[in-house]
């Protein structure tokens, strides 16, 4: 809202706005009255945003399908299919999220042992590739 | 033998507990719950709540075990203040208005981190964070609001420079 405008008379008030008012109601009152922030404060703000993105980010990590990830891709359909599963199915299980707790402390492992041997590599794939179908079927069946 | 038995078995007793709190911290960010919600900042609508005519965004909503924690993330360096309390109550509150039943609400700083539980009610939780909402309408609609000079606040507040109270003035 800039100087020259009229003030808007609203009764709705951001989160944000009263957060700052106990921080200090003046404060808000320039805000509204067009007031500039210091340069400090908008480099700050920009700091602030990019801290938040890197925060967003680090709570999306949860694209972790070890295995599936190894064996197909980080972004293939099948590793989609199999992240579907664990969110949709598995982790509504009671006991699921331990499960899927369990699952990622043990797989690194087991790709570990896969890259020492193609033999566990097949394995591994064929198991998955019947867990993809299998979970491919149940969701095209619900 | 029997010595070395127990022994064993105090390590692997040792082991499964170590395993067992290992496994219980969750995502990324140690949040025990499942990611429903991301601001991503300026392309995120915000929530409205119109019995308060409250609106605002958390950073993360998680559902959990009993309901929906809302997380209020603020990227400096510090303690967390009363006034990121109130900002995460009304962002819950106006959350609330929508679909997401927030419960609880963690606050955190690049330093500290405080879970709060919510009142059940929407009336409760808006009686906690009322006075702040009545004072912070009358300073954006012009009315006379108090001023609040501290030197520590001053020289982190955004309008010291036009700000004729300022302790630092």
């Amino acid at each position: 809202m800039g100087k020259n405008q009229p003030q808007q008379r609203t009764e709705w008030i951001s989160a944000s706005d009263v957060g700052r008012t106990v921080f200090c109601p003046h404060s808000v009152a320039l805000k509204y009255q067009g007031t500039k922030p210091t340069k400090q404060a908008v480099l700050a703000r920009q700091q602030g945003e990019l801290k938040h993105e890197a925060l967003n980010r680090q709570a999306r990590q949860d694209k972790r399908c070890y295995v599936a990830s190894y064996l197909y891709g980080v972004d293939d359909p099948r590793t989609n299919v199999l992240r579907k599963f664990r969110d949709d199915a598995i982790l509504k299980w009671p006991g699921g999220a331990l499960l899927v707790r369990l699952y990622y402390r043990l797989s690194p492992l087991a790709i570990h042992l896969s890259q020492s041997s193609p033999r566990i590599t097949g394995i591994l794939r064929f198991l998955v590739d019947r867990l993809v179908c299998w979970c491919s079927r149940r969701g095209n069946q619900s | 033998m029997t010595g070395f038995l127990a022994s064993a078995l105090l390590l692997f007793a040792i082991a499964v507990v170590i395993l067992w709190h290992r496994l219980k911290r969750s995502d990324a960010l140690g949040i025990d719950g499942r990611l429903i919600w991301v601001d991503d900042g300026r392309r995120t609508k915000p929530f409205f709540n119109a019995r308060y005519k409250v609106f605002g965004k958390p950073d993360l909503l998680y559902r959990v075990n009993g309901g929906v924690l809302a997380v209020e993330y603020k990227s400096r360096n510090g303690p967390i203040f009363e006034s990121d309390i109130v900002q995460a109550k009304c962002a819950a509150l106006s959350a609330r208005g929508d679909q997401y039943k927030v419960s609880r609400i963690l606050v955190k700083t690049g330093q500290a981190e405080k879970y709060i539980t919510l009142p059940r009610s929407d009336h409760a939780l808006y009686r906690e964070i009322e006075s702040a909402t009545i004072l912070a309408r009358k300073a954006k609609n012009g009315e006379a609001v108090p001023c609040l000079p501290a030197p520590r606040k001053c020289r982190s507040c955004a309008y010291r420079d036009q700000c004729r109270e300022s302790a630092g003035n």
